[in-house]
């Protein structure tokens, strides 16, 4: 009987400890990246510019 | 009255109501998600909780006290199903197996509400009011305030990855309009004829000498919350098809309007957000119009069912409730399947075939037209981003949206979100129909078996909770895969979302000029209708061309 319901405890908090992880690594990715995003100003030409030119 | 012309009146009738009601949600829900003040019994619920609703938290403190939340939900409502025997008001029930306890626990935390059981014979009256009805609250809560997180920031800039309070969000969201709004629907509920009381089940005789068991129970207070917070899941196992739920035409176009309701107001109270009403409306645009979309070809395929019983019924009569025709089930099933609400007035599986090819096509868009309380609106909100993106490449336009700029690393977080769910239906029933006990459950075989089979899954992983019937998923194998299908549909989805909010509350504001794409016109709207069935609608062709398409055919 404890089994089972042991089993499931289990797995419950295996995927959201895996979804913990998930935050951690996108903060990792993504806030570490803020320096890179464009600073305040008008877009630059090769924003407009279409693919390929 | 024709049929045809029944089920136009009645999409007229609840459009214009819709009219009427939206702006009105719309702005107070934007009030209530961007009010610096907190009530006074909002006040005594954060010292009960031991937080400050003030901090306005990073994205990934909001994020951890999502899945903090949530996490403890889960483990409450399992415990809660497995020592339900023991507690007052058991009316009988023993407790649930260990994994029907967990798929119950998960499908009430992530507002799916799918239901492996039959409510009047497996789950007592305290579970129902003190763990179901609880989570239908909390559950909704969760939806709106991941979706008013992302709207603000959408709105916000510079402002370090902050979008907010979830605490707040959620108290302020169950306080002051879910609680309120499913007393005033019970009551009224209650007036045209549902069942609210304690009475176990009851022994009844019959109009031809035969014996019945009759349960009572507190019905409407779930029936409100179950269509308000888009949570479907009913207290008997017909659910809206019962009378004791849906007792009347006119309750049940009660309950549609209330399971449409909130979604689109979030979409009017997106544009207050952002400062931009018209954005608002573009995304409400997109959303009524798929829902159309999907009631014409639902009621289309019912009205227009061939075969030898529905033409001699005019109609596809089978599983539909005749006190409410096709022309109203059709509605609410395109409703239901389009909103992840999961209550259903009809037997899905008996649909025709391209009736229900269209259900499974509203919920393998994701759940965005208008989609589930809040995950609708940050659902679609994503697909704006892409169609932005896509638009770029196209013609060479900026990649923008509401002033933030749409990187290489925004578009690899919205590519995870658009691939999450595929992966998870389509390996999800590629798991389901390979392995023997799988098959084990599958009543049909051919093309139907693989729809029942698709519908589950897809039901599952997109939190909506309606099922297809014809596939036996009360086995510890269907219960910890569909399980495991609402867990992860429901999160990592979240995840995403409130990581994209926070990269764009932290970047600075690119003005518009003259590269920047409107995202307001109904070019856009156009354009992200078209993004949302082809980006994910194309992922499915496959397999839907295997079940209900080759269904429709043979």
């Amino acid at each position: 009987m404890l089994v089972p319901d042991l089993i499931y405890v289990l797995t419950t908090l295996v995927a959201f400890a895996l979804l913990a992880l998930l935050v951690g690594a996108l903060g990792r990715r993504l806030d570490d990246a803020d320096a890179g995003v464009a600073p305040t100003g008008p877009a630059k030409s090769h924003d407009t510019e279409p693919a390929g030119r | 009255m024709s049929a045809v012309l029944a089920a136009v009146l009645q999409v007229l009738l609840l459009v214009l109501l819709l009219a009427l009601v939206v702006p009105l949600l719309g702005r107070y829900l934007a009030h209530l998600f961007t009010a610096p003040t907190h009530l006074r019994f909002e006040r005594a619920t954060y010292r009960l909780l031991r937080v400050d609703p003030d901090a306005d938290q990073h994205w990934r403190s909001y994020a951890f006290s999502v899945l903090g939340f949530s996490l403890v939900s889960v483990l409450f409502l399992f415990v809660f199903g497995r020592v339900q025997q023991w507690l007052p008001l058991d009316i009988g029930m023993s407790a649930l197996p260990a994994d029907g306890a967990w798929n119950t626990a998960v499908s009430f935390a992530t507002n799916t509400n799918w239901q492996w059981y039959s409510g009047e014979a497996a789950i007592g009256h305290l579970m129902q009011m003190a763990g179901l009805a609880v989570q239908n609250f909390v559950s909704a809560g969760v939806g709106l305030a991941v979706a008013a997180a992302f709207a603000r920031g959408l709105a916000r800039t510079s402002a370090g990855g902050r979008v907010g309070n979830f605490w707040s969000d959620l108290v302020r969201v169950v306080l002051r309009l879910l609680l309120p709004a499913s007393f005033v629907a019970a009551l009224v509920l209650v007036a045209l004829g549902v069942v609210q009381n304690l009475s176990g089940p009851r022994g009844v005789t019959t109009l031809d000498g035969g014996t019945q068991q009759v349960t009572g129970g507190p019905v409407a207070s779930q029936e409100a919350i179950k269509e308000i917070g888009t949570n479907g899941g009913g207290f008997y196992n017909a659910n809206s098809s019962h009378p004791f739920e849906n007792p009347t035409a006119l309750s049940n176009l009660l309950e549609i309007f209330l399971l449409l309701v909130i979604p689109f107001a979030m979409a009017w109270a997106f544009g207050v957000i952002v400062r931009d009403r018209r954005q608002g409306g573009a995304v409400m645009a997109v959303m009524g119009s798929l829902w159309l979309v999907s009631v014409g070809l639902l009621t289309w395929a019912e009205l227009a069912g061939h075969g030898t019983a529905p033409s001699l019924a005019g109609a596809a009569m089978e599983g539909k409730e005749t006190r409410f025709g096709e022309a109203a089930s059709a509605l609410f099933a395109a409703s239901t399947t389009a909103t992840s609400t999961g209550s259903v007035n009809a037997m899905h599986d008996s649909l025709t075939a391209p009736g229900g090819g269209v259900a499974i096509v509203n919920m393998l868009l994701g759940e965005v037209a208008p989609g589930g309380v809040g995950a609708g609106l940050y659902g679609m909100l994503m697909l704006a981003v892409v169609t932005v993106f896509l638009a770029g490449l196209m013609v060479g336009r900026t990649p923008e949206y509401l002033g933030h700029k749409i990187g290489q690393r925004e578009i690899v977080v919205v590519a995870l979100y658009i691939l999450t769910m595929p992966v998870l239906v389509l390996a999800g029933v590629a798991i389901g129909l390979t392995a023997p006990a799988g098959l084990a459950g599958l009543q049909e075989s051919g093309s139907h078996g693989l729809s029942e089979a698709l519908y589950a899954v897809a039901s599952a992983s997109n939190n909506n909770g309606s099922a297809f019937a014809g596939l036996a998923t009360g086995t510890p194998f269907w219960n910890t895969l569909l399980g495991l299908c609402m867990l992860l549909g429901r999160f990592v989805p979240i995840v995403l979302v409130l990581a994209l909010a926070g990269r764009f509350a932290a970047q600075h504001r690119v003005p518009v000029g003259a590269g920047t794409l409107p995202t307001h016109r109904p070019l856009f709207v156009i354009l992200l209708s078209g993004v949302t069935v082809i980006v994910v609608g194309l992922t499915f062709v496959p397999v839907l061309a295997l079940g209900p398409i080759a269904e429709s055919l043979s």
